[in-house]
């Protein structure tokens, strides 16, 4: 800020020095007021008053709504006795986890219940740590993220060998990438996306049931990870299962997986498997199964009434391989 | 891929931007004008607090006028002036600027539209986001003006609280683009035997046509709490044609089911031990008086039937 001539206004702090009784008598009055074209400043910013300040009695007057909004605060008129009443609309919260108490909040009693969830009482409690950039763009990290065992090699590491039905169409996974588009969420825990191979059904869309290979060079002994359905299908009456498949021989499988099921872990010996192929199979509420490569069509109106919106989200979570 | 959107809380969205609501008027040149004004012995208030002063309030054309730094002091700003510019500067930490933006998890988007708050030299966060990503419950008492996150001392926390992870009959059903269970009457609180009970924390519901399905929802409770509390009966507003019952479960076995409850008889008051329960599944099931057949949840209900069910004031501790 520039340097200026900064004079304090006279009033400021004689209002707790001056008794009361210098009120005017009551009624109408001429007073002098002096215009100067007056602006109010609220940090660095210049408020615009529907009606201009003015100068009278050495002090600034502007109307009680120009005050009122400029510094955030809420206005009310009493008539008897006559009486305005200003307050801050944002005021402290008190906020409890679990029973433990944390440092305040804030609210303005309306539009925000917000909580100074980087400091270091609410990372200890939550176990996740907040950063925010300039924009306003929050984002959230585990202080222990979900990982693999020491050692593992992320499948979404290797380069696919093989890219079948949907995963295949580079409108839905550009340049083959299968991960990392969300984060995973099942029965409400979050799971970060990069090391999940989402697949996701449109309403009224034709899909073709995906499945990847992988050239493992038969360099590793077991596969792990979990599948499940994501919150986002949440109430998709069918089921899905992934099938893994190591040089033409079924190794195991998920099992047929619903909604509202916790993620089933996945653990298949891969021993000697050069290549690897994750198929996917879907089955309607009907019971009528599509195999990977073919064309499955969804319902054309999802539970939550949105045509746009995917009817179905599967997430194939940490996947990695030992 | 498609970059859907996940909902967005009414605690995400609605935020008012202290902007520029007020218009830009052209002022009056400078020079000393004489102005009717109407006092009043007009009081000063801020924050709950009288002022004295001798700059006092008066009325000019229809608006109360103030004397700047005493509002400003009172608020906590300090003021100045300066002659040279004719400006008024007001440095007010308690000012709150908000931002909008994108809530992340690991860097992936989760939903648009979150908030921070910059007061007082400290970022906030919405109270919402940090719920959603941690997966907990979260609850805001207005009236204590606090915040609660995990559970309610004393009290427990309303089951509404939680994130419905399946929904079953009419509560999988798009309801003004929502699916879910209903949470209150619009029309007033759940009404059992002339007694009233808490709207926001009741799961409610009617059937209405020919196409309702008796419902049900299923919350994760992670294991985390040990009773559910609540009172469940027949809505006032019932027809008399039917009874209604209520059947909890955890992780697929039964915990617990209610009486069949006319229309007109005391609440039951429901109390199950919850205890190491992960998925807590809420079904009802409607019985027709005139044919004793039963309608369990996602069985569709004849429409000559209007059942109000009322689970009211449900908690977990």
């Amino acid at each position: 800020m520039k340097q200026k001539t900064m004079v304090m206004l006279g009033v400021l702090t004689s209002a707790m020095i001056f008794a009361t009784s210098g009120y005017a008598s009551t009624g109408l009055h001429d007073i002098r007021a002096s215009f100067a074209n007056i602006k109010l400043v609220v940090n660095n910013k210049v408020i615009k008053t529907s009606a201009e300040p003015f100068i009278y009695n050495q002090n600034v007057y502007v109307p009680i709504s120009a005050v009122a909004h400029a510094l955030q605060a809420s206005a009310k008129w009493v008539n008897r006795p006559a009486s305005v009443f200003v307050n801050n609309t944002v005021q402290p919260v008190t906020v409890y986890d679990n029973g433990q108490k944390l440092p305040s909040g804030i609210t303005d009693g309306k539009t925000f219940y917000d909580v100074p969830a980087t400091d270091a009482a609410y990372v200890n409690a939550f176990g996740l740590t907040p950063t925010i950039d300039s924009s306003g763009n929050v984002s959230y990290e585990a202080q222990t993220p979900p990982s693999f065992a020491p050692g593992s090699t992320a499948l979404m590491s290797l380069t696919p060998t093989k890219l079948i039905g949907d995963f295949s169409n580079s409108q839905l996974y550009p340049a083959g990438q299968l991960s990392g588009y969300w984060p995973a969420t099942v029965l409400g825990t979050m799971y970060p996306g990069q090391f999940t191979i989402e697949w996701a059904v449109t309403p009224s869309q034709n899909a073709v049931v995906p499945g990847v290979d992988y050239n493992l060079q038969g360099k590793y002994t077991t596969l792990t990870g979990s599948f499940a359905i994501d919150d986002l299908s949440k109430n998709f009456n069918g089921s899905v299962q992934l099938t893994f498949v190591g040089d033409g021989r079924i190794l195991g499988s998920t099992g047929y997986v619903q909604t509202g099921q916790q993620p089933v872990p996945v653990s298949i010996s891969v021993t000697g498997v050069q290549t690897l192929e994750v198929q996917y199979q879907i089955k309607s509420a009907q019971g009528i199964v599509t195999n990977m490569g073919s064309t499955y069509t969804a319902p054309s109106v999802n539970p939550d009434g949105s045509k746009t919106d995917p009817i179905l989200v599967t997430d194939f979570m940490n996947a990695a391989l030992q | 891929m498609a970059k859907w959107l996940r909902l967005v809380s009414s605690y995400a969205v609605g935020i008012v931007l202290g902007g520029a609501v007020f218009g830009g008027l052209t002022y009056a040149s400078a020079g000393i004008r004489t102005l009717p004004a109407h006092f009043a012995n007009i009081g000063i208030h801020v924050n709950n607090n009288t002022i004295k002063t001798t700059a006092e309030p008066f009325i000019y054309n229809s608006n109360v006028y103030v004397p700047i730094s005493t509002i400003a002091h009172g608020l906590g700003a300090s003021v100045a002036w300066d002659g040279k510019t004719h400006e008024v500067l007001v440095s007010d930490k308690n000012v709150a600027t908000t931002k909008l933006g994108t809530l992340n998890y690991y860097s992936l988007p989760v939903y648009s539209g979150t908030h921070t708050v910059l007061y007082g030299g400290q970022t906030y966060i919405a109270g919402f986001a940090l719920a959603s990503v941690a997966d907990v419950p979260y609850y805001i008492d207005s009236a204590k003006n606090t915040m609660y996150f995990g559970t309610v001392p004393q009290t427990g926390m309303p089951l509404r609280s939680f994130i419905d992870v399946r929904d079953y009959g009419d509560y999988a059903k798009s309801i003004q683009g929502m699916v879910g269970p209903d949470y209150g009457w619009t029309d007033g609180a759940p009404k059992i035997d002339g007694i009233l009970y808490s709207n926001a924390n009741s799961i409610v519901w009617a059937n209405s046509g020919a196409n309702s399905q008796v419902p049900g929802v299923m919350y994760n409770l992670k294991g985390n709490y040990s009773l559910l509390t609540g009172s469940f009966g027949l809505d006032d507003a019932s027809d008399a044609k039917e009874e209604a019952q209520l059947t909890i479960l955890g992780d697929g076995k039964q915990l617990y089911q209610s009486p069949w409850q006319a229309q007109g008889a005391p609440a039951t008051a429901v109390s199950v031990d919850v205890s190491h329960v992960k998925l807590l599944t809420i079904e009802f099931s409607v019985m027709q008086n005139s044919t004793k057949t039963v309608y369990t949840m996602g069985q569709a209900l004849p429409s000559s039937l209007h059942v109000d069910i009322d689970f009211a004031d449900v908690r977990v501790h």
